[in-house]
């Protein structure tokens, strides 16, 4: 024997090494194990089962015979001895297929005037979970082709918070921004050119756009004072050149950021605000995501802040949710009788489902009467029709039964999920709410309620107000965005003047502290309710 | 009056106006102001608590019937003093420094007040010398909350500078796990506001 990793029916023989752990060896056999908190520990989003073999997990020595594998945390297994079995889940293994990416940007109106006339430039928007970039031509102004890719550093950590922690630890920084310029970026523009005949030495100028604590990784600076209050950044820019960070363009490409507004609102935002045009007297942007980012604007003041949503509309966290990739369900159409009408992305079996629906999931569940205010379901209607499970202790619905799902297992949502969910839209609304009432305002006073991100392109509207994650406002006052902050990064590109207009523009928000706020904590714990418990703010989609 | 039905089910509902209301009648009523609290109130949350580790409640509730506990308390509390009630404990909690999230501590605050512990609450933000600062004054046990990967870490720095002081330390928060705990020393651990109680009165060895 040896130790052999199963994954999907294939086997890999892998060399033992007792300094490594069971996840860096399943990496090894050519599997990315899922670790969402970055090996610490404690988000189990890596488990594996042990067969055979002696293991040491924490800090236990165990022995697993065949018959009974051990269900544990691969990120705090070491194989002892030449002799393993260990089984990957589906769940644990993060599939690069078919990931819906948003790459689709408008440009809004801008005039032509590029820094650098002649060759190709860059945009790219680097998100904590994907980047995008785009290849321009300078002489035209044309987008020639765009790209995507899930940013390799989800391979160490999922959220930034987790990625900062990470950068405490020595060489860790360094192999950040590795995953990220040298296993993401450099793959992206190798496609570019390699679609469009360009040659990389013709690439004079890179504009990037990001969160705050991308950027710092990017730029290889420490994201460290990001972490404990008061959130300060190193630097609001950064900018150098391709050969100083390793990019494959020529050596003296100009490498810029688009410039932050704060720790945790970044360029990302500045670029989105920048072009998503707001109109009318308040007018307000959110990024739904796991940071929550929101603008609000009333005659040219602003306010802005971050409401750390978490990332439970990316599928973390919940039993069976995945990111929106193939095989995915994406949207949940249900009245009484409980006959899911389901759409999956891709193939056709399931293998859990991502944000929008369990936004439908629960709308849906909320008008049937299937789940109440509280999110709770309704037993009895579960059990007539013949959807009940009870998952380690918890009442859960079963939306595909075993033998149609890609896994075997049925694909189930517990009333814990529902509970992660409204904690996560509670999150986005209390942070809306008290962005306004800064502004002495209510959410019935928006005029223009943009919506960016990958996420709300993806979502029904709708629902999303349904479940009182969006106000209550006409949907001809909504509008969404593609990538605008990829956009941005173009429009840096294209036009020169960008640059200035957005360290203007940067100053412009007065960042609220939402915990030193008055309303937070009460906003956010109305906002657990479905749709609120302040019944002012949803009289027309309210009731159920 | 023993038990007042509709004041227990506006706790546990969460339904804070009706919480406001009823303790005030009762006030007006002079009904001991200790019984509307340990024979409605405290029960209420406490069946909450249960709830919660049965897996048939979940944080939103747990936080809404916190918050309708809180506006009875307002009303109480000075009442309370007044009446010179007998706290099982004295104990104080706080979020360390670097960290701001509160909601979770409050909680675990609530439900120890509910469980008849004297809780000082430090706030957010919290440096050593601010948990020194109460073990000086008293207190036996000492709570740390951090809802952040980042801050985590200060959690040992407070372990180790008072772990000679006399007063347990208890940690928690989303990210804190046994495992951590047990690594840093801490005396306890829970991963909830209900089994929180339980943990204190352990280290202080109150029967549960
Ligand atoms: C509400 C919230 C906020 C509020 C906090 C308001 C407040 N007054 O506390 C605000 C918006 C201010 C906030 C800010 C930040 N937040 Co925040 N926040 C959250 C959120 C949505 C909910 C946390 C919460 O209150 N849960 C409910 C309570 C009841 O649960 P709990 O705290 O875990 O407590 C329970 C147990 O842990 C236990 N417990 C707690 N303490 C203790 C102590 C002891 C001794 C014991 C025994 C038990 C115990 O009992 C409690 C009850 O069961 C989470 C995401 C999520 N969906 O969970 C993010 C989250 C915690 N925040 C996060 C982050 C990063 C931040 C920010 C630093 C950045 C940002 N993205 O905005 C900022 C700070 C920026 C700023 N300048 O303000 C991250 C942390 C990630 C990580 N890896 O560490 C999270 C997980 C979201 C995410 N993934 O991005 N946040
Ligand atoms: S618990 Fe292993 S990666 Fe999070």
């Amino acid at each position: 024997m040896a130790i052999t990793i199963h994954f999907d029916g294939q086997s890999v023989a892998v060399e033992s090494g007792s300094d490594r752990t069971v996840l860096d060896l399943a990496r090894e056999a050519g599997w990315h194990i899922d670790a969402k908190c970055g090996g610490q520990g404690f988000c189990a989003s890596c488990n594996v089962l042990l067969g055979e073999g002696r293991y040491r997990v924490f800090d236990e020595e165990i022995d697993v015979s065949p018959e009974q594998r051990r269900e544990v945390l691969s990120c705090q297994a070491y194989v002892r001895g030449d002799d393993a079995e260990i089984f990957l889940p589906r769940a644990s293994v993060i599939s690069f297929d078919g990931a819906r990416i948003a790459d689709e940007m408008d440009i809004p109106e801008h005039t032509f005037n590029p820094r650098f006339t002649k060759g190709y430039g860059v945009a790219v928007d680097v998100g904590t979970t994907t980047v995008v970039a785009a290849l321009i031509d300078l002489e035209t102004g044309k987008v020639l082709s765009r790209e995507s890719l899930y940013n390799q550093q989800i391979l160490k950590a999922d959220d930034v918070v987790s990625r900062i922690s990470l950068c405490s630890e020595p060489g860790n920084l360094e192999t950040l921004k590795e995953l990220v310029v040298d296993h993401t970026l450099n793959p992206l523009i190798h496609k570019l050119c390699t679609g469009t005949g360009i040659d990389k030495k013709q690439i004079v100028h890179l504009a990037i756009s990001g969160n705050t604590v991308m950027m710092h990784i990017f730029f290889g600076v420490s994201p460290a004072s990001i972490g404990v209050i008061p959130f300060k950044p190193v630097s609001h820019t950064f900018s150098s050149t391709a050969a100083e960070l390793g990019i494959d363009a020529r050596s003296d490409a100009l490498v810029e950021t688009v410039p932050a507004i704060a720790g945790y609102i970044g360029g990302d935002i500045t670029s989105d605000l920048y072009v998503s045009n707001l109109s009318g007297r308040l007018s307000v942007l959110i990024d739904i995501g796991t940071n929550g980012e929101m603008v609000a604007c009333l005659d040219g003041q602003m306010t802005a802040c971050a409401t750390a949503a978490g990332p439970a509309f990316e599928g973390a966290g919940l039993l069976h949710g995945a990111r929106a990739a193939s095989r995915a369900i994406d949207s949940i159409a249900y009245n009484e009788t409980l006959d899911f009408e389901l759409t999956v992305i891709g193939e056709p079996s399931p293998v859990g489902l991502c944000g929008p629906a369990i936004i439908d999931f629960i709308a849906e569940g909320f008008r049937c009467g299937l789940i109440n205010a509280m999110g709770r379901y309704d037993i009895e209607m579960l059990k007539r029709e013949d959807r009940y499970e009870s998952i380690c202790g918890m009442h859960a619905c079963m939306l595909v039964a075993p033998e149609l799902s890609a896994t075997g297992e049925s694909i189930t949502i517990t009333e814990g999920d529902v509970a992660e969910i409204l904690k996560a839209k509670a999150a986005i609304y209390a942070g809306l709410k008290t962005l306004l009432a800064e502004l002495g305002k209510t959410v019935h006073d928006i005029d223009h309620l943009v919506l960016a991100g990958g996420f709300a392109k993806h979502i029904n509207l709708e629902n999303a107000i349904c479940i009182g994650l969006l106000p209550d406002i006409e949907i001809e006052k909504y509008d969404v965005i593609g990538n605008g902050s990829l956009a941005g990064a173009a429009l840096a590109l294209l036009d020169k003047g960008t640059q200035q207009d957005y360290l203007d523009l940067i100053e412009k928000p007065e960042i609220v502290t939402l915990n030193q706020t008055e309303h937070f904590t009460n906003y956010f714990q109305e906002a657990l309710a479905i749709p609120n418990l302040d019944e002012s703010d949803f009289l027309t989609r309210g009731q159920n | 009056m023993a038990k007042n039905e509709a004041l227990y089910e506006a706790v546990l509902k969460g339904r804070r106006k009706d919480v406001s209301t009823i303790v005030h009648e009762s006030v007006d009523a002079e009904i001991n102001v200790a019984e509307i609290l340990m024979e409605s109130m405290i029960p209420a949350m406490a069946e909450i608590g249960d709830r919660f580790s049965r897996n048939e409640a979940y944080v939103p509730e747990m936080l809404i019937a916190a918050r309708a506990m809180q506006a009875g308390l307002d009303i109480l509390d000075p009442l309370l003093a007044e009446a010179g009630h007998k706290p099982i404990g004295k104990v104080a909690i706080g979020t360390v420094k670097g960290d701001l999230h509160d909601i979770g501590k409050n909680l675990v605050a609530m439900m120890l007040k509910g469980a008849g512990f004297d809780v000082v609450d430090l706030g957010v933000d919290c440096d050593i010398e601010k948990y020194r600062e109460a073990v000086e004054n008293g207190v036996q046990v000492i709570l740390l909350s951090a809802l952040l990967t980042t801050t985590m870490p200060y959690m040992k720095e407070v372990v180790e500078a008072l772990k000679n002081s006399g007063a347990k330390i208890l940690v928690g928060g989303a990210p804190v796990t046994q495992a951590y705990a047990d690594e840093i020393g801490a005396d306890g651990y829970s991963d909830d506001a209900n089994t929180a109680v339980k943990s204190a009165k352990d280290a202080l060895g109150i029967a549960a």
